[in-house]
């Protein structure tokens, strides 16, 4: 099994932020969730993959093919938070605008999906929910044969029940071999159940990128009523309080802390806050 | 039907495979019987793939599945051997539990009372 996804020392200079030397690589058949605190880079990352941002340095390859190779495009999903459609098309006319770019296009496929995501072919594009706007995105890019799906945000802004919905269709897809998500979201409960593996990154860089149970498995949350002296520093992103504390330690870590601290499982979502509490108020 | 809980202390990949141990020792799943997909059973139980990999790997390992290349995984037909060597282990630890029990003084109502506690901690 190779990568579907490989980057190495990507860079991107803006005034005032930079991605710097970003590498991480996601094997092909894996859901790999993207997180990070707003304007961490994520969404710069997703563009200079896609070729929709010129990359100061490093080298990109999707399922294989080195960037600028345009074949690689028809085997890849692209979704962004906000979908991109003519507001006047119903999802005939979309699919008659996209299907002369895909090869691949599966008319019988397409027309499958419209109808279980229950969107009417024949309504305009403006008319539709943000829920149904987004299914009517999957619908599309799961009738071209997409092996590579890059979806930034899909989940937010939606209810509890769309986003739901948009991880069975996730999940659903994901059935097949060979195929692999990439999945930016700060919604990271969404991220607990389904994503493989979890590539974090934090003012331009790659925090952490790796197995997510892994991750998750490393740290946990502490809580208790005074932290030892010597203890100090293995918290991260410590909070204290008139007559307590709550950190993040690894595992590791945790052995001889006096017998009233509490020891939980972290979540992903608790991982980020800690770290990115520690990297703000250090 | 296999359950995994999400509260439990248990990785859920810990969980799938001793549920489905279990039905191929209890004879539920029969020999060369083919398991759900791996992917599938990921996307049926709302876990990751490498959750169910990971599981399934492990039966592998411990000769209770078998892998056909491109076709899946299917149980081996050997769950009365492998169901043989644990009763014979649960022999052993019961021996070891009780001579240990009774160095410390233990009647056999406390001995007995230590498993059912060990039975029933055991299945959350």
């Amino acid at each position: 099994m190779g990568n579907a996804i490989e980057i190495k020392n990507l860079c991107k200079e803006y005034p005032g932020f930079a991605l710097k030397d970003v590498s991480f690589s996601v094997p092909s058949g894996l859901c790999c969730g993207f997180v990070g605190p707003n304007g961490a880079g994520k969404t710069t990352t997703l563009k200079a993959m896609l070729g929709m941002v010129h990359k100061s340095g490093g080298e990109i390859r999707l399922l294989g093919k080195a960037d600028g190779d345009v074949t690689a495009k028809e085997d890849i999903g692209v979704m962004f938070d906000q979908p991109y459609f003519q507001e006047d098309w119903t999802p005939l006319d979309i699919e008659k605008g996209i299907k002369p770019f895909y090869r691949g296009w599966d008319g019988g496929q397409y027309r499958k999906y419209l109808a279980q995501f229950g969107l009417d072919p024949k309504k305009k594009f403006k008319d539709f929910s943000r829920g149904m706007k987004m299914k009517l995105s999957f619908a599309v890019h799961l009738s071209h044969g997409a092996k590579l799906l890059i979806l930034d945000e899909p989940t937010s802004g939606l209810d509890p029940v769309a986003r739901d919905e948009m991880l069975d269709i996730m999940r659903e897809h994901l059935v097949e071999e060979d195929r692999t998500i990439l999945f930016s979201t700060h919604i990271t409960s969404d991220l607990e159940r389904i994503a493989d593996m979890i590539v974090y990154i934090s003012g331009g860089s790659i925090s952490f990128s790796g197995d997510k149970d892994e991750l998750v498995s490393r740290h946990c949350v502490v809580r208790g009523g005074r932290l030892p002296e010597e203890k100090r520093r293995y918290a991260i992103g410590i909070r204290e309080y008139k007559d307590g504390y709550e950190c993040l330690m690894e595992t590791d870590n945790i052995g001889g802390l006096p017998p009233d601290a509490v020891t939980e499982r972290a979540t992903i979502g608790d991982v980020v806050v800690y770290m990115e509490r520690r990297s703000r108020y250090a | 039907m296999i359950i995994v809980s999400l509260q439990s202390e248990v990785p859920a990949y810990e969980q799938i495979k001793a549920q489905i141990k279990a039905q191929i020792l209890s004879g539920v799943l029969t020999a060369d019987e083919p398991l759900t997909s791996m992917r599938q059973l990921a996307r049926d139980l709302r876990v990751s793939v490498i959750t169910t990999t990971r599981a399934y790997g492990d039966l592998e390992a411990e000769g209770l599945i078998y892998t056909v290349q491109g076709r899946g995984c299917f149980v081996k037909g050997n769950a009365e051997l492998v169901r043989g060597q644990y009763l014979r282990s649960v022999d052993d630890s019961l021996k070891a539990a009780a001579e240990k029990g009774k160095a410390a003084g233990l009647s056999l109502l406390e001995l007995t009372s230590k498993l059912e506690e060990a039975f029933y901690g055991q299945r959350d």
